[in-house]
């Protein structure tokens, strides 16, 4: 922790040789390669869903995020991976603003939603978190039904004005999240008794059910054994042809079989992003290249 | 010697066994090669010691304390001539404190008659014998217990095991003490309340509608006959009970809701022990609160609207007593809603809910045991506060539904029937035990029911 503040602080006042020593301190197995001046690859596209620049992040005095700068797509599946403690779930929280619930958070930088400024001060974020949606990491039904866990969006929204609606946005929401079959004769049952991959369905299902733009996954399978990941995994693949998905993933392949592009971070920056064929095949920097190969992480 | 320094000489025995052992498990295991060649820690091997020293001399102790009075008594009694015996068991005590006076030195030996004094006698030289035994007897117990476990420390002992054991069972003991007085209880004010019955009928008391406990105690004395219908005391004491939750979960519960979800740390560090000193305030300075400024406050601004309040009203001692247990939900309910894991409520707000929403949908659901918890328990102070409503709502047993008027509790009426020089054989005085037990059964009853409420609605998480 104190490192990591020393770095913060030293990178502030843009002191290099500061920095690489604390680059050597932080991490031994990259210690002979600096940051690159701005982010490899290509991480702009035309036309993006969300365009985000000059992000930063702080926890109290503590930087989480340098500067980062990305687009989105309409309809595409963008990975984050990075190791642990890079800030790849403190960028996503920014995106549907649930680091607002953190008291010390401080988010800067320009970042947008097609044209809406995510931290405007007049918009409403209870509409912005309904066009942009949230998987957490730990499946976290509702101690509901299933059903009402599903209904739960579109009731506080007023999506459905009679229970005939109801009912059809609930069966739809849990047929594209591939649990009708599994649950549909128990949708009174609750939530909180399925199986840990069912419950991350439901929390899917449930995320869909008010028909967001933007579905933000933070590591969506890391609780999950593997047939259960296979099956989430799947669901994005589905899910990416009606919605634009950002996925914060540790495993590699998870993030090669799932996503058009992908982001590596480091410590807070984003070093590179490319198609995802790219960074996996021919990563440019060498920092990505550690750690697709997995030299670290 | 005395019992108290017998106790000391035993903490220092004690703590040698335990010492003792300690030694003696270390010693045994230095030629073995360190205390990893020990079945157990001497840590395990020195407290078993000292539980062979101590619980045998204690089991003893305990007991001797408690029967030798009564069986020097007998002997000292037995050892009267005839004519002295007692007979009743009134005569029966007087003798006894009669030899006890001049064994103490309190009533000359001149004022008693001979067999008596030397009765006296027999009871000092009785008690002196029992001390000096006891101290022998539990020096050597702790000895004997002490030696006994040294020498069985070895290298095979399954000392932890057994260490393990005794204090469960001493665990078990202490539980079964507090099941033991609550039985104990019961079954005195059950008894009690029967002999009660046995002179006024249960249909009387439950379904009567005047209270008027007041019964002659000579044959000569000028009273009512005594009327021992319960119905407005139960009136009374639901109503203050239902005046004070109106007051105190409303409040409570959404000052809970305050400090858990919306207020900074900084508020929530002092606002939580500052609302928790309200339950630290004795009763009866709430209770001088209410019958000196509130219930002339209410009578007051009754009076400027036109209606009639009477200066004791079970309205001030509710709001009074709604105050004072604002802390039991208030403190309860934040607990069970910090307790809450953060992830629902991430999950609600990832869904677009509002602070609002998701408290309503998602946390109070899920906070809803605890929260019935702190409302039981503020609701049984209220039907048990007796302070209060003494001084703010009066002694009248009106059957009113009217909360202007003047009420009385139940627990207040068991106070004034059992307050000042009573007999404890007249209808009057056992009827503080009928109506104790009365307030027991709606106690446990209210229990039952909110468990199953509880049950009922919970959504439970994981």
């Amino acid at each position: 922790m104190e490192t990591a503040q020393q770095l913060d602080k030293r990178s502030l006042g843009n002191n290099d040789a500061a920095k690489d020593k604390a680059i050597k301190e932080q991490d031994t197995m990259t210690q002979d390669t600096p940051y690159p001046e701005q982010t490899v690859g290509s991480p702009y596209v035309d036309d993006p869903k969300m365009r985000l620049r000059d992000v930063e992040v702080f926890y109290a005095d503590n930087q989480a995020i340098h500067g980062v700068s990305l687009d989105i797509g309409k309809n595409e599946v963008v990975s984050l991976i990075g190791p642990s403690g890079c800030g790849k779930s403190t960028f996503l929280r920014c995106l549907n603003r649930m680091n607002d619930t953190i008291d010390i958070c401080r988010v800067k930088g320009d970042l947008r939603l097609e044209d809406q400024d995510l931290y405007d001060p007049k918009l409403d974020v209870v509409e912005l978190r309904a066009r942009v949606g949230m998987v957490f990491q730990k499946p976290n039904p509702f101690p509901k039904s299933i059903y009402d866990n599903v209904a739960y969006g579109p009731r506080i929204h007023g999506l459905a004005n009679k229970k005939y609606d109801l009912d059809e946005i609930v069966e739809n929401s849990l047929q594209k999240a591939g649990l009708w079959n599994e649950v549909k004769d128990r949708l009174h049952s609750p939530g909180t008794g399925l199986s840990g991959g069912q419950q991350q369905r439901l929390c899917i299902a449930r995320t869909i059910a008010v028909s967001p733009e933007v579905v933000l996954m933070d590591e969506p399978c890391s609780a999950l054994d593997p047939i259960a990941t296979a099956k989430i995994e799947e669901l994005i693949s589905e899910l990416s042809e009606s919605y634009t998905i950002a996925i914060v993933t540790h495993s590699m392949q998870q993030a090669a079989r799932v996503s058009h592009r992908t982001a590596y971070f480091h410590l807070g920056r984003l070093i590179e992003m490319n198609d995802t064929d790219t960074v996996f095949t021919k990563p440019e920097h060498d920092l990505t290249e550690a750690y697709i190969t997995g030299r670290f992480g | 010697m005395q019992t108290g320094n017998l106790l000391l000489l035993l903490v220092v025995m004690v703590a040698g066994a335990y010492y003792l052992g300690h030694r003696r498990s270390y010693a045994l295991a230095r030629p073995l090669g360190g205390i990893r060649h020990l079945h157990s820690l001497p840590f395990y091997f020195a407290m078993r010691s000292a539980m062979w020293c101590a619980i045998p001399a204690m089991v003893v102790l305990a007991l001797w304390l408690a029967f030798d009075d009564s069986i020097i008594r007998q002997q000292v009694l037995a050892s009267l001539p005839q004519q002295l015996q007692p007979t009743d068991a009134s005569s029966y005590n007087l003798t006894l404190s009669k030899i006890q006076n001049v064994a103490s030195g309190a009533l000359p030996t001149s004022f008693v008659e001979p067999p008596i004094a030397e009765a006296a006698q027999r009871l000092q030289s009785l008690k002196q014998t029992s001390a000096m035994a006891l101290t022998v007897v539990v020096i050597v117990l702790c000895m004997l217990g002490g030696a006994w476990a040294w020498l069985k420390v070895s290298p095979q002992l399954r000392a932890r095991q057994q260490v393990e054991r005794v204090l469960q069972t001493i665990f078990m003991l202490c539980a079964t003490v507090a099941i033991l007085t609550t039985v104990g209880i019961v079954l005195s004010v059950l008894f009690e309340s029967i002999r009660f019955f046995g002179r006024v009928p249960v249909t009387d008391f439950l379904f009567g509608l005047q209270w008027s406990p007041q019964t002659a105690l000579r044959a000569d004395q000028v009273a009512s006959g005594g009327a021992f219908g319960a119905v407005p005391l139960f009136m009374g004491t639901l109503l203050i009970s239902a005046i004070a939750l109106l007051v105190a979960v409303p409040v409570g519960l959404m000052s809970a809701i305050y400090l858990a979800e919306y207020a900074s740390n900084r508020v929530r560090t002092v606002a939580k022990p500052a609302l928790e000193v309200l339950a630290g305030v004795p009763t009866v300075v709430y209770g001088f609160f209410a019958a000196l400024t509130v219930a002339p406050f209410i009578r007051g601004l009754g009076e400027s609207i036109g209606l009639n309040v009477a200066s004791e009203s079970a309205l001030a001692a509710g709001l009074v007593m709604g105050i004072m247990i604002i802390p039991f939900v208030s403190s309860l309910a934040d607990d069970v809603i910090t307790a809450v894991p953060q992830a629902m409520r991430d999950g609600s707000l990832g869904l677009g809910a509002t602070k609002s929403e998701t408290i309503k949908k998602v946390i109070f659901p899920a906070a809803l045991p605890g929260i019935m918890g702190g409302i039981l328990l503020a609701a049984s102070r209220a039907i048990g506060e007796t302070m209060i409503v003494v001084m703010a709502a009066g002694l009248a047993a009106n059957l009113t539904a009217n909360p202007l008027e003047a009420v009385t509790t139940i627990t207040v009426q068991i106070v004034t029937l059992l307050t000042g020089d009573q007999e404890f054989d007249s209808a009057k005085t056992l009827a503080a035990f009928a109506l104790g037990l009365m307030l027991f059964i709606t106690t446990l009853v209210m229990n039952i029911f909110a468990l199953h409420i509880v049950k009922k609605y919970r959504e439970q998480y994981d």
